[in-house]
Formats: structure tokens, sequence, C-alpha cells
């Protein structure tokens, strides 16, 4: 780095607690103090944000952009993916036979013999 | 406001102007720098400092024209220099960054003590909006403290910058201190803490520890000013700046914005 060059700093905001921290951009800072008030002003006029990282760029380590080292999903791997069975049709007949018109328009008011409330 | 009694009114007015004027002529000072600041984001940063500080001008003078004086526009634009209470160091041209960095320092420092003073405001309006106010002062106090410590720690030459622009600013710095009447003014509003011997003494207090972090000479007690802004004595510099800010406003003064 040129002497007097400032770092490039990459931008994470995490807008909520429970949210993971979201790339928004970069910007060049003096140093990470620096950075984290230029994110404010740069990113975040606008908005309340949860936390700010900044992350020197040359601390981020990247894969090569090459198939040999991106993950790809050539094969079909559906049947690994976990999933349930599907119920809802079974439901629906299920209900459509037990219960009545008239069934349904009790329940909407509130009668029936469900005990009171 | 009309249930509060003519002599506060007085006081309040007097009290508030000083601080308007004050965050006024810095905002203008400072939107100077719009395109000039030392890298793009410190440009976004700087105009975002200074769009909050013509916030809070704003929020005083509707306040003062609750009190009855003139609404906000014609306090600002149509004013002579002599009508204007601000600090005169406030008014004196930008300089390098150097200086901005110091004098932005020293004044947020000051208008930090001020307001603390101010959440205790017995006007609940005033001391709400206070709050509100400190929220983003808290932001300026710290950009600007960040950059002291990095010009005072920086290469030979920011050290040496910012050490002149301390210097010659600081024989200039006295009326910022004052409110252009003797003090007793402020026991009427129940605001003791903002007198001009205890504002400064704990504004040195402060400034003598940024100092002596940095091993820069403490160049002695603040002095007496020449001339004392919040009497309406100013430089030609005051007269100037308010000559560019109201140059469209006067070309036609009763038109609709």
């Amino acid at each position: 780095m040129p002497q007097g060059e400032y770092l490039v700093y990459e931008v994470f905001v995490q807008r909520q607690a429970l949210d993971f921290h979201v790339n928004v951009g970069s910007l060049r800072a003096a140093n990470a103090e620096m950075a984290i008030q230029m994110a404010r002003e740069t990113f975040f006029r606008r908005e309340e944000v949860y936390d700010i990282w900044v992350v020197p760029e040359h601390c981020i380590s990247s894969s090569p952009h090459d198939a040999a080292h991106l993950p790809v999903h050539a094969m079909d791997k559906k049947y690994r993916l976990p999933r349930g069975y599907d119920n809802a049709p079974h439901w629906k007949k299920f209900k459509a036979k037990a219960m009545t018109i008239e069934d349904v328009a009790n329940e909407m008011t509130g009668g029936g013999g469900e005990g009171s409330r | 406001m009309n249930a509060l009694p003519p002599h506060e009114k007085t006081s309040w007015v007097l009290l508030l102007q000083a601080m308007a004027d004050d965050e006024w002529i810095v905002a203008h000072r400072g939107s100077e720098w719009l395109g000039l600041a030392p890298d793009l984001e410190e440009d976004l940063a700087y105009s975002s400092v200074n769009q909050d500080e013509m916030g809070h001008a704003q929020f005083y003078y509707a306040l003062l024209t609750e009190l009855g004086e003139r609404e906000p526009e014609q306090m600002v634009f149509a004013r002579t220099a002599s009508q204007w209470r601000n600090a005169c160091i406030l008014e004196s041209p930008n300089g390098d960054w150097a200086r901005v960095v110091a004098l932005r320092y020293f004044y947020e420092v000051f208008d930090d003590i001020r307001t603390n003073a101010l959440t205790r405001a017995p006007w609940p309006s005033l001391q709400a909006g206070v709050r509100k106010i400190r929220r983003e002062e808290a932001y300026h106090l710290e950009h600007f403290a960040t950059w002291f410590d990095m010009l005072a720690n920086g290469t030979l030459e920011s050290r040496r910058r910012l050490l002149d622009a301390i210097l010659d600013m600081w024989p200039k710095l006295g009326d910022i201190f004052s409110w252009g009447e003797p003090d007793t003014f402020l026991s009427t509003l129940d605001l003791a803490s903002l007198r001009q011997g205890e504002v400064q003494r704990l504004w040195e207090e402060r400034i003598r520890d940024k100092l002596h972090r940095w091993q820069i000479a403490w160049p002695g007690s603040v002095p007496l000013p020449a001339a004392n802004g919040r009497r309406g004595e100013h430089s030609d510099d005051l007269a100037n700046l308010l000559g560019v800010m109201s140059e469209v406003w006067r070309s036609d003064e009763t038109a609709l914005w």
C-alpha cells in the first residue's frame, strides 16, 4: 500500500438483532474507527440499524471463481432434501365429509354443542 | 409561551439567540466545504453534520419566534451583522482542514457543556428538543475528536498544521463563553451552571486533558476577547458571510419559496 493511501473497508450491517450482517458496500477510511463513522453517514443516514461491522478488504479471503472451487449441483439431489408428507388434500377430504354446511354455519355463529363460553 | 413572565422572556431570548446564531454560522461556514472536504466520505459526513446544525438552529429560531422575535427566515436573512450574537471565531474564514478540525472540536465540546445544562431547563419544549439535539451532537463530537486524534498523532505535517491552528485561534476564542450580559440573568432561568466562568472552567478542563494526551503544550487560560460577538461586535468576515448567504434572498425579499 502506498504511504498515505487509505484502506478500503467493506461495510456490513445488521439491521435487527436477529438478522445476519449483510454487506452493503465499501468505503475508504484512515482507520476502523473512522470507517464506522463514515459508514453511518454513507449508508445509514436515513435508517436506524442495530450494528455495523467494517472489515479491511485485505482481511477477506475469496474463493477462486471456477467450477472446481464453487459449489455446484450437477446431479439431481432432491432425494436428499428433507420433506414431509403432503397431508393437506387428505385433511380437506376428511373435513368435507365430516362437516355439513349446517355444521359450518353453526360453528361460525358460535352455537352448537362445544360447551358454553 | 405567553405564560412566561416578561423578564424571563428577555433572558430566554438572550440565551437562545446566542445558541441559534452560533449553530447557524458554524453550519454556514461548514457548508462552504461542500465538494472540498479531504475525501468523498468526509464530504458526505461533514455536510450531514452541518445540515444537523442548521436543523438545531432552526429549532432555536422557532422558539425565539414563540418568544416574540421575528420569523426564522427574517432572523437569518434580514439581520445586519451587528444584530448577530454568534461568537466571533465561528464567522472567521475556514482556513485549512486542520483549522476546521481544531475549531469544530473546541466548539463541539463547548456546545456539549451548554446543551447538557439545558437538559434541565425549566421550559419543557426546550428541554425535549435539546435532548433530541444531543443525540446528534454526540456523534459530531465523536467525529471531530477522532479527527483531532488522527491529525495530532498523524504525520509531522498534520501535527504542525493542527498546532498552528490551535495557537492562531486560541486568543480569539474568549467570547464564546460570554453571554454579552452579566451572568445574573441566568439565575432567573434557573440555569446558573451556564455562567461564563463555569462553562469556561469545564471546557478548559476537557481541552487540557485532550492536549495533554497528545503532548501539546497548554496555551494558558483563554484570554478575554477584544471584540465580543455576543454584544454584536463582529469583524468584516461576518458582513461578508451575510452578503453571500442572503444574496439570493435579497434579490426578491417577498418571494415565496
